[in-house]
């Protein structure tokens, strides 16, 4: 669903990510996972072609995002860490813009389901620019949601959210994997990525460290115990290869 | 263009009448619009009476002026011009549209329509404006709207070359078209000066024009000088190939297809997070710290004013790119003053006054390093073990000292370069210190009282525009209400010191110092008021 091949980006002289392959498959989360500068949100911008790659190949659904940017984008959804709306449109002409740009179709009852299941009913008609970061943050989620992507990927997706928030939002996450979705999670939140990934990819100075199941990471950082926390494992990984 | 992008469009309409109109439900709200519709036709009626009743003025002096300030434009942009420059795409627009299935051609036409749009407010307030040195008001508007195409074109099409070329290639051709319209300016102005040419800057710039390199020079941007004053069919005969020019530059940019989305992205979240910083800040703050290479020395606790002073000054002194800046506009405005009086004597203080004025004026609103720049922080603020009192004086302590620093800047440049121009900079500079806390007393005071963020502004928010039409004269009538009281106490200094004026002097600056001490505990008083849950604006 979602591949990279070989993927590289430098930035005049500065090589923010280098020789990074990975595939996500549908139904698979995978938990992005790096210290600061790692280039994760480099990785997920260049997925969603945000910013193109200096070397290698990244496709979704088998398009290719640099040569076929409009398909590739069609089938995949970003949620960006902190995302900015259109301050003087409401929340529900979001949903109106989304429809129209991915061609949804009677959009009306999923968006409706949509701002149920988010807690937004009561703010359907409220200006962005009046809502909480939180609120913001759940808007962006059903934008992403409404086009049914195959491919959607979020950066800190619970960052501002209630307690009832983060676990609609986990359980949404979860439904959209097992709908067939390929998901991608960057976030420095541990507990989120052990209770929500089925993978991990871990990255430090814009180099692969890991990339497999989860379970897969203990057995690769062997001197760990079995039953470690993710927690461990990530300083372990990240500590090795920084040395 | 996607229909998607058109829906955008409209919504977004919506949205700015939707924006413009909120609050009308309320009764401030509706006073604030019609003061703001008031305000706007105090302003354009007479530009709209003189176009109407009395004689038009010569279109031949806009289509002198405009070719130049249209080729000062387009320099200034290929001068400015590099790697920061990017198409402006707003946060949402970067997070939407950027990752969402449109080309990047689809979205530059968007940005360019959504663009031409947006400046029909403006092409219509100055269509009114450069009414009465026009022939006719359609041509005008037609005109001034090509013309702002033109320049947002050409700056768009900048960045674009820029972007396909790359940066060497770019910066190499950039250079050339400068030393090229260098050269054709030295050519025309030398041209002119030869013939030692008499009459003003209008006979001029119009004998410029007239050369051969002036000519070649200004031909493009003549078309929409012609434009603008073209009367019944020629405006046909000029509006077609201005039309075609911006069409031309709209093929260019689009044609070029460059992979300007990284840059614009990057760019984009770098203009949102100084937005945030400026949210309460000013010109200083929006010129980004320059980081921690300079460091203030600590000031004396003062009951807590100390601390805050010394926040804001640290801010001030990591903004000094931006107050260079400033210090060079006053350098520049100061030093014109200076050139114009230079074989004068004083015999009058008004014109020193003027310039100190119109520097505090034109500061004040661009130096924000007081409770302006705390309104998203004013809960850390009130947290802090800090009497309201101690906190206002930190508060004024920056601003003062900044503004103080500027005016004391012209004042000695005045007592060195202008004859007897010490016995004025003097007493004036006496007054300042006292003054500067009065006028940013007053200016914290009101901004307390009716807190506003000017980043929230929009073209045509009428309601937000009499709102501060309402603040403005509030501000100079309690400004005028203190020095009135200063003035009176001053006269009975005169008259019980037997008519003398340095009595009346001495007075005067004990009475204005103890009107602007008197004004930190109001400031603290509505600091102390001030509830941020309520009063903080969006």
């Amino acid at each position: 669903m979602i591949q990279v091949t070989d993927f590289c980006k430098a930035y005049r002289g500065t090589v923010a990510v280098e020789g990074l392959s990975f595939d996500v498959q549908p139904g698979q989360i995978l938990g992005l996972l790096g210290p600061n500068g790692a280039g994760k949100t480099t990785t997920m911008r260049a997925i969603t072609g945000v910013i193109p790659p200096t070397g290698g190949r990244l496709l979704v659904c088998g398009h290719d995002v640099t040569l076929e940017p409009v398909t590739a984008k069609a089938l995949l959804a970003y949620v960006p860490d902190e995302p900015k709306l259109f301050e003087a449109l409401t929340v529900w002409e979001h949903l109106q813009f989304i429809a129209k740009a991915y061609a949804v179709k009677n959009f009306e009852a999923d968006a409706v389901a949509l701002l149920d299941q988010f807690q937004l009913t009561p703010k359907r008609d409220a200006l962005a620019q009046e809502l909480s970061r939180g609120m913001r943050q759940k808007v962006a989620i059903c934008c992403a949601y409404l086009h049914r992507p195959s491919a959607i990927l979020f950066d800190e997706p619970v960052t501002g959210l209630d307690p009832h928030g983060i676990r609609t939002m986990k359980e949404s996450i979860r439904q959209r994997a097992a709908a067939g979705a390929a998901v991608i999670v960057s976030s420095h939140l541990l507990s989120l990525v052990e209770d929500l990934c089925t993978d991990l990819l871990i990255l430090n100075h814009g180099r692969r460290i890991f990339f497999g199941p989860v379970e897969g990471a203990r057995v690769a950082f062997a001197n760990v115990s079995g039953d470690a926390s993710l927690e461990e494992m990530f300083f372990r990984a990240t500590a090795d290869k920084a040395a | 263009m996607p229909i998607a992008l058109l829906t955008l469009l409209r919504l977004h309409f919506r949205g700015k009448i939707r924006h413009s109109l909120r609050g009308m439900r309320t009764p401030r709200g509706l006073v604030f619009l019609v003061l703001g519709l008031l305000v706007l036709s105090l302003w354009l009626g007479p530009a709209l009476y003189r176009a109407l009743r009395m004689p038009h003025a010569e279109p031949q002096m806009v289509r002198t002026i405009a070719p130049f300030a249209i080729l000062g434009f387009c320099l200034s942009n290929l001068f400015t011009s590099f790697g920061d420059s990017a198409v402006p795409f707003t946060g949402a627009e970067v997070d939407f549209l950027f990752p969402g299935p449109f080309t990047r051609r689809a979205l530059l036409g968007y940005k360019i329509l959504k663009t031409a749009l947006g400046t029909a407010f403006t092409t219509l307030i100055l269509s009114i404006l450069f009414l009465r040195y026009t022939t006719s008001w359609l041509a005008c508007g037609v005109g001034i709207w090509l013309t702002i195409q033109f320049m947002q074109l050409f700056a768009i099409a900048v960045i674009m070359v820029g972007q396909t070329i790359g940066e060497r290639a770019y910066s190499g051709t950039r250079r050339g078209i400068l030393v090229v319209a260098a050269l054709l300016a030295i050519i025309a102005i030398g041209t002119t000066l030869a013939a030692r040419p008499h009459g003003n800057s209008l006979d001029f710039m119009m004998r410029v024009h007239a050369t051969i390199a002036g000519r070649v020079l200004l031909a493009p941007f003549d078309v929409f000088a012609h434009t603008i004053t073209a009367g019944g069919a020629d405006l046909l005969k000029w509006g077609v190939p201005a039309l075609l020019i911006d069409l031309l530059m709209v093929a260019l940019v689009i044609g070029l297809d460059a992979n300007y989305l990284e840059t614009a992205a990057t760019v984009s979240q770098r203009r949102y997070e100084r937005r945030q910083r400026s949210r309460g800040g000013g010109v200083a703050r929006l010129a980004g710290a320059s980081g921690p290479r300079f460091r203030v020395i600590q000031l004396p606790r003062f009951g807590g004013a100390g601390p805050i002073a010394w926040r804001q000054l640290v801010g001030a002194v990591r903004s000094s790119r931006a107050l260079l800046i400033l210090l060079i506009v006053i350098g520049i405005a100061g030093g014109t003053f200076i050139l114009q009086h230079r074989d004068n004597s004083f015999s009058s203080v008004e014109k020193l006054l003027g310039a100190v004025a119109w520097i505090n004026m034109v500061l004040i609103s661009m130096l924000k390093f007081d409770f302006r720049d705390e309104l998203d922080r004013l809960d850390l603020l009130r947290s802090l073990p800090v009497r309201p009192i101690a906190v206002a004086a930190g508060e004024l302590f920056t601003p003062v000292l900044v503004l103080t620093a500027m005016q004391a800047t012209l004042l000695v440049a005045v007592s060195l370069c202008v004859k007897d121009g010490w016995k004025l900079a003097l007493p004036i500079a006496a007054f300042a210190v006292p003054f500067n806390v009065l006028w940013v007393g007053i200016e914290n005071l009101l901004f307390l009282m009716f807190p506003l963020r000017s980043a929230g502004l929009i073209a045509g928010d009428m309601q937000l525009f009499g709102r501060q039409m309402v603040i403005f004269p509030c501000k100079f009538l309690l400004l005028l209400a203190a020095l009135a009281v200063v003035a009176a106490v001053g006269t009975v200094g005169y008259i019980l010191g037997n008519q003398s004026w340095p009595a009346f002097g001495a007075v005067a600056w004990v009475a204005l110092s103890l009107v602007a001490l008197a004004t930190i505990p109001v400031l603290g008083r509505a600091y102390g008021r001030f509830d941020p849950s309520m009063h903080t604006p969006p």
